[in-house]
């Protein structure tokens, strides 16, 4: 890898527009996933999601714009530095574990002894080596998951891509996945993980891009689009009844809590310091600030509407 | 190893290593050695292994000539030719069933070469084949060793063809009869096996497709490279099949011929150059089939659909077979020129016309190379279809996607 690629973006898409026949699968999309991030890819279903994927992954071609891929276009030689995880399992079905998950990192670039090397550690660690002779198409859904994982990191490349990573996945093997993706994360590799599970969006991703419609409609750093999405609210909860507050417009209860919606010109702070003038009992004070469930929803029925 | 072999070798282990494959590749040898054991044993149905013996009059064999052995299960042991000093002797033994017949050369045997023969039973074929035999050998003792020999052997009718003519200066000998089929024979093996190939090269593009794999070799090596391992692949599945059915072949010919005695498969084999001249053009044929394969695969959604359009390869052969009578009559003529030139009735057309004509070698180079270029561009055809058509997922792709006026890839 030469300086420049090593400064430039993971993944950098300008000006993308993809059609099949009348239909914009992706329009006039920008983005950049920058070096040793957790990059979310979100939108609802058919927003153009595995659209953009397959187009950086250079298996389709933009009708236009420009793709860069580790510092420049896509060669045959990154193909090694790249994992895919497609959202539908890509596994032979008809030949054992072993085979299968050797035979794809070979195909990385990887030495067929090196391969049963890390392949040995990786199943250990994922709980799979008992079933390593198996068929694929013999194991379960979440062990095909598993396998999958696997089979997208057993060249540790540099570039990761990942189609709803979760999927068919139980609680502890979904945190396995995450500590994984945050291991890899520190070592370096960038991850784009498109799903639709917004709490381990949440959890996980640095920066995001919501696509709808072909389009994309929110793109940033995911703190800093909660605070642009959080509103003009406050989420309180008091030992006792809350009196009566100037610059609120609304109170609604909401679980334990209370959310007070301010009117215009009413800062959260004046808030906090009349609660604090009247003696009231505070266990909790914080700004309101969306789920990223609320956010899309609330951004994907804008679009649509 | 390079990504393509990787390929070959996986498209190989994936058809190879299945009991299907080894249920076919035994399949075709258990079906020859029905038929020469079937062979044998109703020729030798009407064998019995019991002695003869036989009582000289004459004196003509006085001092025999000890009987040669025919092949290696031919033991004389088991059907020895006994001599009687008198007939009295040779009926006891008959009576007691030591042998199954005796014959007699009477006083007059030198002039009138006639015998008698005495039996309750009608003697096995072998019996009077072996006396009838030993009298020859005696009979010619006073030739050297190899004219006795030849002279002892059946006449062979030969047939050859005039140089410059149709048959162009082909020679055809009786007991090699079957070797004009033979060629014949073996480009049906080839022919079968590319069906027997297709329909699971097919099948293997459609779960791939189906099953999201494509997904995975397409973010790991150009489709150029994935469709020639492929190919190579397939390939190499054939060749293992047909290679390993011509060894059995000719080893079970060669065993009911020499050891067996099974006149018509003594002489079986295939000439080096007929083997040349149908790999020259099986080998770019195979290409050409499996990059039409490839594309038939990656156009179709369903495996049944893919297995129905294994007729497309079907019909131009059955053209060919419908057209035997014309090409064989004249291997030189238009009609058999125009099919061997025509790639997808060439290999078909060259199997037909190779075992009963002298192929000229410009023919077979220029047949060779019309389907090289054939190949290559089916290939390169395959490669666009490939990546068009592998992500289109339950959807078929048409020749106005592979052909558009505007690229959409």
């Amino acid at each position: 890898m030469n300086k420049a690629e090593q400064n430039a973006n993971a993944v950098h898409i300008e000006n993308v527009s993809k059609s099949f026949g009348s239909a914009h699968a992706v329009a006039d999309v920008t983005f950049s996933v920058a070096r040793g991030e957790i990059f979310g890819l979100l939108g609802p279903n058919g927003a153009g999601k595995t659209t953009l994927i397959r187009i950086i992954l250079d298996i389709f071609k933009p009708d236009s714009g420009k793709v860069e891929i580790l510092g420049g276009p896509m060669t045959e030689q990154k193909f090694n530095r790249i994992g895919y995880m497609p959202e539908e399992r890509g596994l032979y079905q008809n030949i054992s574990l072993e085979r299968c998950l050797v035979y794809l990192a070979t195909l990385k670039g990887m030495p067929t002894a090196e391969a049963h090397r890390r392949l040995k550690t990786y199943l250990e660690r994922f709980d799979l080596a008992a079933h390593k002779k198996k068929k694929v198409k013999e194991l379960s859904k979440g062990m095909q998951q598993k396998a999958q994982v696997i089979c997208t990191l057993i060249h540790e490349p540099e570039l990761i891509l990942v189609d709803e990573p979760f999927s068919g996945l139980d609680p502890i093997n979904t945190q396995m996945i995450k500590d994984l993706m945050r291991e890899l994360r520190d070592r370096g590799a960038t991850i784009v993980m498109s799903t639709h599970m917004m709490r381990q969006v949440e959890e996980l991703c640095d920066r995001i891009i919501l696509v709808n419609q072909g389009e994309s409609v929110l793109y940033g750093n995911l703190n800093e689009i909660r605070r642009r999405f959080s509103g003009h609210a406050v989420l309180i909860r008091s030992g006792g009844e809350l009196p009566r507050l100037p610059g609120v417009k609304q109170a609604l209860p909401q679980n334990n809590e209370i959310k007070l919606t301010l009117e215009e010109g009413t800062s959260p702070q004046e808030i906090l310091r009349e609660l604090i003038r009247q003696n009231v009992l505070l266990e909790k004070f914080e700004i309101a600030i969306p789920s990223l469930d609320e956010i899309f929803i609330r951004v994907v029925k804008k679009g649509g509407a | 190893m390079s990504k393509i072999w990787l390929v070959a070798a996986q498209e190989y282990k994936r058809q190879v290593l299945t009991k299907k494959f080894f249920l076919v590749l035994l399949i075709f040898p258990g079906f020859f050695l029905l038929i020469f054991a079937i062979a044998y044993l109703t020729n030798r149905a009407e064998d019995r292994n019991i002695p003869i013996g036989y009582v000289d009059q004459s004196g003509f064999l006085k001092n025999p000539l000890p009987l040669k052995q025919e092949n290696a299960f031919d033991l004389p042991a088991r059907l020895p030719v006994i001599a009687f000093q008198k007939e009295k002797e040779a009926q006891k033994a008959l009576e007691e069933g030591k042998i199954q017949c005796y014959y007699i050369l009477p006083p007059d045997y030198p002039e009138n070469k006639k015998v008698g023969l005495v039996y309750f039973k009608p003697p096995g074929q072998n019996a009077t084949g072996r006396f009838w035999n030993f009298l020859q050998m005696n009979f010619l003792r006073s030739l050297p060793p190899d004219k006795a020999r030849r002279a002892v052997e059946d006449f062979n009718l030969v047939i050859r063809w005039p140089e410059g003519g149709v048959g162009g200066g082909r020679e055809i000998s009786e007991k090699d009869g079957l070797n004009m089929l033979l060629p014949f024979f073996v480009g049906i093996l080839f022919i079968l096996i590319l069906f027997i190939s297709s329909g699971a090269f097919i099948g293997a593009l459609v779960e791939e497709k189906g099953n999201r794999t494509i997904e995975i070799l397409m973010t790991s090596l150009t489709p150029g490279k994935l469709i020639t391992g492929k190919i190579i692949g397939v390939i190499a599945v054939s060749l293992t099949e047909i290679t390993f059915w011509i060894f059995c072949l000719l080893v079970q010919a060669f065993i009911a011929g020499r050891l067996l005695s099974m006149d018509l498969l003594q002489n079986l084999s295939l000439a080096p150059g007929i083997v040349l001249s149908l790999f020259a053009i099986a080998l770019p044929y195979y290409i050409l089939a499996a990059s039409l394969m490839t594309l038939v695969g990656v156009s179709v959604a369903e495996p049944h659909e893919a297995q129905q359009s294994v007729v497309l390869f079907i019909f131009p052969i059955w053209i060919t077979f419908l057209l035997i009578k014309p090409i064989i009559d004249n291997p030189q003529g238009p009609l058999a020129l125009v099919l061997s030139f025509f790639p997808l009735t060439s290999l078909s057309a060259f199997c037909v016309r190779i075992g009963f004509s002298r192929v000229p070698v410009w023919q077979v180079v220029l047949a060779s190379l019309i389907l090289c270029l054939s190949a290559a561009g089916a290939m390169a055809l395959a490669g666009r279809a490939f990546r068009l058509g592998m992500l289109r997922y339950g959807k078929r792709l048409s020749l106005k996607d592979i052909f558009p006026r505007r690229s959409h890839e």
